[in-house]
């Protein structure tokens, strides 16, 4: 085949188009490449990828075609192997001799181990345990967490175990365990080829989560009745695919959810024998309700209330809440904007009210899912129960029946694991710079990109001991950490993820890590012995051994995932659990007889949502509450945050690919044109956002994507760390930072 | 001359008829429709015309925006 220069630059720019908008990219058939499957290492969708690996080192990238992306990948899936290779690699152990100010300097692996676990050490023998913490993340392995977690809470005696997961997910897994009892949804992907109904709220799905996206846009397009509802403040790619955009003022959907809910009462739409059998009704304080109390509570929300809150026009409210309880199936799908949220928790509970009033669960396409933003938070995080107040498989730490199970299964004296709940995110970082935790080994994130209140947040890394995992040189937390150790990055080392709708996948390892590196897992498993460990606690040989005792460890409770082995898992492209035997094919339908092997085959009801007391879910009366920071004369606006789809996170990753590089190379704020015409503000103007915290300058781009009122920065720019505006305001009962409102002064810099 | 695509996200209802409208642009080479509302376009022509090009484009009617995702403004592509 002759292929002119002309035709491949061609063929190259319509790749990059069809990419960025989730359309598959097939790579060329090649004999000599071996193909590996694996997980992408992005977003919390979970694609499966196959890497093609030639003589040792991989070479190329596709979709998986059986797994559920069905060979999509987005433009960053499609161009993750040039990451591997970046010179931006880190590729030996470093430390800081001196302190802070000190340079970091190349030490062998058994110096910077050594140098790490003696701070450790001296630190819990003077200080005592819970003067050591971990701070972990969505992307870790989950065999990386698991052994992470059990080093800390039984190793080492601190419940001070953490993780970024706290920033975006904690207010999900919140809604989910007050209302159903148990964390993770019971909806799958597959919902969205059979709703007639999309509900998207707080979810720009297009850009953060473009492979779904596209599913959902298909669905629309083979049925062109399917109706899209989109509520969010901008006017962003998802929103053109809706019928309708409720397009409210920031933090005001609260008014909205309890408005709809009254509308569907009202309107008769409700499914009394759903709630009759399946509901029991709470307010704030635990006290029990009924049908009519609630119904009680919800008649101040009338459309016209909702609409002097939300923006939201009356007769919008009355629709919206129609088809909603209508449609033959409402699929909720959900992401930050509901979860970064002093009220996250709550924004989750009235979600999952209305598809309980309505009776819209637990069949294909009706369910609430919440979408999840990294790879592993779900399975890798959550599950493990690798945050402060949780240990495996759902329990508590403050439960003493919960840690004396988990005593027995880690062959642990009773009274080993501290009955104190350890410091969620923000307290945690707050007792680092207080001097109440010493030490800190953070894996696998860039907490000095991401806390909010940078300013104050990163005195905590200064003040502490800081070891940590990295794979890139570019990282922000490298500049305080005093101990660096780098890792094996994705398919060069072996482990499970778990996504957002409870599939679990093998991330295969394709290469040799690079020269240099080691898997994340040996590292924290040597850590640990040297700091002291009893090695029969972390003695694994390899990833596979931690993964066999965290499945037998599920097998007696409501995460059942004992089937799923890593045999099963590499011949197969995921399974969704519950899975309890290595015969079972994985659960669709959770909490669903007939789908679901934990529901009794002779249950009553089609439904049990048996992580709850008497199997009933909870209708929570949450009144609506302002943001933590609404707008104010003084400081005008409210400044949102959020990803641009060409780049993840802290683009210490996508950062390394230049044609991601090139789409978005800096941040920016999108300004309203009413706001920019009255502030006499043009696009690529110099704009200053001042907030109670800090003040920076952003080039304008002047759009309409923010109604008028509302300005918005991407994240992902280390060079503008948009963080530092933020307050740290938390959710009250999930601890999360409400990342998506803060008031600001915008003005043109002089 | 520049090589360059982009992608024209229209109105739901009329992406055809943006669609139909767009092949009478010699300059371009269409790459279908997309998700329901995206079409993806690739140019290739002066660069100094592509400015015009893009402009013509977005003035469509039902056209929302017409975003660039590629461009290479080499000299000598051959």
């Amino acid at each position: 085949m002759n292929i002119s220069r002309r035709d491949m630059i061609k063929g190259t720019a319509a790749l990059v188009a069809l990419t960025a908008i989730g359309v598959p990219c097939r790579a060329k058939a090649n004999n000599d490449v071996q193909w590996v499957k694996s997980v992408c290492r992005y977003c919390g969708t979970g694609c499966g990828v196959m890497i093609g690996v030639k003589d040792g080192k991989a070479v190329s990238i596709k979709g998986d075609p059986n797994n559920h992306n069905e060979g999509m990948l987005c433009l960053k899936g499609a161009l993750l192997i040039p990451v591997i290779y970046t010179k931006d690699r880190l590729t030996s152990p470093m430390i800081r001799r001196n302190g802070k100010d000190s340079p970091l300097e190349s030490v062998s692996w058994d110096e910077a181990l050594d140098f790490a676990a003696a701070n450790f050490k001296k630190n819990i023998a003077e200080f005592g345990p819970a003067s050591v913490a971990y701070y972990g993340s969505g992307q870790a392995l989950t065999e990386e967490s698991y052994l992470a977690n059990k080093t800390w809470k039984a190793g080492f005696g601190s419940n001070n175990v953490d993780g970024n997961p706290r920033l975006c997910m904690a207010s999900a897994v919140g809604g989910y365990t007050t209302t159903f009892g148990k964390d993770e949804p019971m909806g799958t992907y597959t919902d969205i080829d059979h709703a007639s109904c999309f509900f998207i709220i707080g979810s720009n799905t297009s850009e953060a989560h473009p492979v779904l996206f596209r599913r959902i846009a298909r669905r629309k397009q083979q049925s062109p009745d399917v109706k899209i509802i989109v509520v969010d403040p901008r006017r962003t790619n998802t929103s053109r695919i809706a019928d309708i955009h409720l397009a409210f003022k920031a933090g005001t959907d609260l008014a909205l959810l309890n408005g709809m809910a009254r509308e569907i009462f009202r309107q008769e739409l409700d499914d009394y024998r759903f709630i009759e059998n399946h509901a029991i009704f709470k307010d704030n304080e635990g006290n029990n309700h009924t049908l009519a109390s609630y119904k009680a509570f919800l008649d101040k929300y009338t459309p016209e209330y909702v609409e002097e809150i939300t923006g939201i026009p009356a007769a919008q409210v009355v629709e919206v809440s129609r088809i909603f309880a209508e449609s033959a199936n409402t699929l909720s799908l959900w992401c930050m904007g509901i979860n970064q949220r002093t009220r996250g928790v709550w924004a989750n509970n009235l979600l999952h009210n209305l598809h309980l009033i309505t009776g819209q669960i637990g069949r294909p396409g009706a369910s609430p899912l919440s979408l999840t933003g990294q790879p592993n938070a779900c399975g890798g995080v959550r599950d493990t129960g690798s945050l402060a107040h949780l240990l495996p498989a759902g329990r508590v730490v403050e439960n003493p029946a919960h840690r004396a199970e988990m005593e027995d299964y880690w062959k642990v004296p009773r009274g080993t694991i501290a009955p104190k709940m350890g410091l969620h995110t923000i307290a945690l970082f707050e007792a680092m710079a207080s001097g109440a935790v010493k030490s800190v080994f953070i894996h696998c994130t860039n907490p000095a990109h991401t806390l909010p209140h940078l300013n104050k947040h990163t005195e905590g890394l200064k003040t502490a001991f800081v070891a940590m995992t990295e794979c890139f040189g570019v990282s922000e937390t490298l500049k305080y950490a005093d101990v660096v150790f780098p890792a094996a990055f994705w398919c060069e080392a072996e482990g499970v993820y778990g996504c957002t709708e409870r599939r679990y996948a093998l991330v295969k390892k394709a290469i040799e890590p690079l020269a240099g590196t080691r898997p994340a897992f040996e590292i924290i498993r040597d850590f640990a012995l040297r700091a002291g460990v009893n090695p029969a606690l972390v003695s694994y040989n390899s990833n596979k051994e931690v993964w066999d005792e965290w499945r037998t460890l599920s097998k007696s409770g409501p995460y059942n995932f004992y089937g799923i082995t890593y045999d099963r898992l590499e011949k197969e492209s995921g399974i969704k659990w519950p899975c309890p035997s290595e015969d079972h094919p994985g659960t669709d339908l959770r909490y669903v007889r007939g789908f679901d092997p934990l529901v009794p085959k002779d249950h009553p009801h089609r439904v049990m949502f048996y992580g709850a007391p008497n199997n009933k879910a909870t209708i929570f009366l949450r009144p609506y509450m302002p943001p933590f920071e609404p707008a104010d004369n003084e400081y005008p606006f409210v400044l949102t945050t959020g990803r641009v789809i060409d780049h993840w996170h802290t683009a210490t990753m996508t950062g390394q690919v230049p044609e991601l590089q090139k789409a978005f190379p800096s941040a920016f704020v999108e300004i309203n044109p009413e706001d920019a015409a009255k502030l006499n503000i043009v696009n690529g103007d110099a704009v200053v956002l001042e907030t109670r915290r800090d003040k920076m300058t952003f080039p304008a781009r002047v759009t309409d994507t923010c109604m008028p009122g509302l300005v918005f920065c991407p994240f992902f720019d280390k060079n503008l760390l948009v963080n530092k505006l933020f307050h740290d305001a938390v959710d009250a009962a999930s601890k999360e930072p409400e990342y998506k409102i803060c008031a600001t002064k915008v003005y043109k810099q002089a | 001359m520049a090589i360059m695509s982009f992608i024209v996200n229209c109105d739901l209802e009329h992406v055809q008829k943006v669609f139909d409208t767009l092949e009478s642009f010699e300059e371009l080479e269409l790459h279908g429709i997309h998700n329901g509302y995206q079409i993806v376009a690739v140019g290739d022509m002066e660069a100094d015309k592509m400015e015009e090009v893009m402009a013509r484009v977005g003035a469509i009617e039902h056209v929302q925006t017409c975003e660039l995702s590629y461009v290479n403004l080499e000299d000598e592509i051959d």
